[in-house]
């Protein structure tokens, strides 16, 4: 006799794309169906994402209460990801790494707990030019638009209890014209109740003074700026390095290209830009004054896991030694020192 | 005690002159309380002014010797561009005021060797060696202005003194640069002692990496399959005994894309040794000045 088998029920599985939720002003997002959340079984991938047009050396927020997580179980974030992007009224712009020109501010939970230590330029966030970053230019019909994304991937999943809200600002720091289209999207996975204590990541960021290119100049930073604002003993991931590179009319380019990058320029980044740092105020890092590159690498980092206890600071100084143009003319280059510092700790959300 | 902390000397290196220079110690020394774990070595080049052939492949021109106190950390003078395979640093990166009718371009590369297994830079503790340009660098147009490298170790302070006294793992590579134009040749056999395990103890080998260079195009991946390789194992029963049963196989198969090739860590024993063999070389005749092979590992040593 054959026994005819019945099916299983049908079962919701795969992923769920989280809302995205896009401030009034930003073009119309793509926005997937509204699936069952409460099916889903720990471990299935979720997405939370929230998008703001920034103007021009303006400020916006997205709007509040809009990247939260909805669902009614924890979850752990792996990734927190921005993209960036612009679109020029035509090709006056060229090789802008976008996310030197934007901040960010970020916090969670009602308490407010800071993500950053006030605006952290986005690309302080990432490693430079390697898997957690990206950069596209694309010739669209009509417009010309510069596309970058970053990835700032703590080392900790950072556990996030059921409808715990997030605030995010972003800042347009003002070198072009154009307002920038920024997304956060925060991407982990749904995991199991652990209670509330979560590992909260954290960034700092010093930014220096625009370097001109002739002169010989030096800068330093404030105590306030790279500093373990958290309150507890900070464990630092490791901490970035990037020299953002301006260059208002690229060379060969017709007028009014403007450049944005932190392309490794030699005569900025290699030799004529020195770095001395300490830990606290007074613990060496790097005792002599040392090529910028030399120091965070070509990808932009030291990556030694180590603590930073509370209200300590990492102290930087830096020398621009005078340099003189070449032939070519390169005299409009103009170049900032983007130092950071990322971690976590240890919060009860 | 844990946090970083890094150390850089400076040095020129003049067009001509082939005479090694000592690397600055007194830089390059542990000269605080705690000891150092060592986590990754930078060796970073700038040229002011350069023809192309080294705007694209300064790393391919200097040869360094480096050792941690009197414990080798080279096997002699090894390449610079193959000890640092693209997959372990960044890319060569040019840049500045190129312009290609007058050759005279500012360059910049930066090569990093992050270590398998950090090693421990004792309080009183330095690193030695030299930096060189090698003979290839001979060809290079003698307008060329100087080579300034910065030599970066990148560590952490560790507490107390847990590795006083034990076996700490030292790096050890071991190099071969072929002569200019291989494929004068139709096949080109290593050296027996030069992938061989010349210590007392066992030596754990993480990797194999070859990478050639061209004059004005800088590295280039060899893992061509044009190109065929055949690795001996070691002679007395080792993890690579077998390995492609004596048969010739395309450097592809070999080696990725980032010029590695992983064989898994696995020891190799005092006196064995691995030897390569490269065929048909002639195929890279007008693409490769010279080809390039290391291997990466590191054995246990007692410091201080």
């Amino acid at each position: 006799m054959t026994k005819i088998l019945s099916r299983s029920p049908a079962r919701v599985v795969g992923s769920t794309l989280g809302k995205r939720i896009i401030a009034s002003s930003a073009p119309a997002p793509f926005r997937p169906a509204p699936r069952t959340t409460t099916a889903e079984p720990p471990g299935a991938p979720i997405l939370f994402s929230a998008a703001a047009v920034v103007p021009s050396a303006g400020e916006q927020a997205i709007p509040s209460k809009s990247l939260v997580n909805y669902l009614d179980v924890p979850v752990e974030i792996h990734e927190i990801r921005f993209a960036l992007r612009f679109e020029s009224e035509s090709s006056d712009v060229a090789q802008i790494d976008v996310g030197g020109l934007t901040a960010v501010q970020i916090s969670v939970g009602n308490a407010g707990v800071p993500l950053t230590h006030g605006y952290v330029p986005i690309w302080s966030l990432a490693k430079a030019k390697r898997e957690s970053e990206t950069l596209y230019r694309t010739w669209l019909s009509v417009a010309d638009t510069t596309f970058s994304t970053y990835t700032w991937r703590p080392s900790q999943p950072f556990y996030v209890p059921p409808k715990t809200p997030f605030t995010v600002q972003f800042k347009h720091l003002g070198l072009i014209k154009y307002d920038v289209t920024a997304t956060i999207a925060l991407t982990g996975r749904r995991c199991a109740p652990r209670g509330r204590l979560s590992s909260v990541p954290y960034a700092a960021a010093f930014t220096s003074k625009a370097f001109a290119f002739a002169g010989a100049e030096t800068d330093s930073s404030p105590e306030t700026a790279l500093v373990n604002a958290t309150g507890k003993t900070l464990n630092v991931d490791r901490l970035l390095g990037r020299v953002g590179v301006y260059h208002p009319d690229e060379p060969g380019a017709p007028p009014l290209k403007a450049v944005f990058r932190d392309f490794d320029e030699p005569m900025f980044s290699r030799d004529a830009l020195t770095i001395r740092m300490s830990a606290g105020r007074n613990r060496p890092v790097v005792r002599d004054f040392t090529p910028f590159r030399a120091v965070f690498g070509n990808d932009g980092q030291i990556d030694v896991p180590h603590t930073l206890d509370r209200d300590e600071p990492y102290m930087i100084e830096l020398r621009k030694s005078a340099l003189t143009a070449p032939a070519t003319a390169f005299e409009y280059w103009q170049a900032q020192a983007y130092v950071s510092l990322l971690g976590w700790r240890e919060v009860t959300l | 005690v844990n946090e970083p902390i890094i150390l850089s000397a400076q040095h020129s290196l003049t067009p001509g002159n082939y005479t090694p220079v000592v690397l600055d110690s007194g830089r390059l020394a542990n000269t605080y309380r705690d000891p150092i774990e060592i986590r990754e070595l930078r060796i970073s080049t700038y040229v002011a002014h350069a023809a192309n052939d080294v705007a694209y492949g300064a790393a391919g021109m200097i040869d360094f010797t480096l050792s941690l106190g009197r414990h080798p950390i080279t096997n002699g003078a090894v390449p610079l561009g193959v000890v640092f395979s693209p997959f372990y640093n960044e890319p060569v990166e040019t840049g500045g005021t190129a312009d290609p009718a007058a050759t005279k371009i500012a360059s910049a590369s930066g090569q990093r060797w992050r270590f398998d297994s950090p090693f421990i830079l004792p309080p009183g503790a330095s690193f030695g060696g030299a930096l060189a340009l090698n003979p290839v660098y001979t060809i290079i147009d003698a307008t060329v202005s100087a080579l300034h490298v910065t030599v970066t170790a990148v560590g952490r302070f560790v507490s107390g003194a847990t590795w006083a006294g034990r076996p700490q793992p030292v790096p050890y590579l071991s190099a071969w640069r072929s002569a200019l134009n291989p494929g004068a040749v139709t096949s080109i056999a290593t050296p027996q002692n030069t992938f061989s395990n010349v210590f007392a103890r066992d030596l754990r080998v993480h990797r194999f990496t070859t990478i050639g260079y061209i004059r004005s195009g800088g590295p280039q991946i060899v893992a061509s399959p044009q190109i065929a390789a055949m690795l001996r194992g070691p002679s007395d029963g080792g993890a690579m005994q077998d390995y492609l049963q004596g048969n010739p196989l395309e450097l592809a198969y070999f080696f990725d894309h980032n010029c590695a090739l992983f064989v898994g860590r696995h020891m190799l024993r005092p006196r064995q040794a691995y030897e390569w063999t490269f065929f048909n070389p002639s195929a890279a005749v007008g693409t490769t000045d010279f080809l390039t092979l290391a291997m990466i590992g590191d054995r246990p040593e007692v410091l201080g």
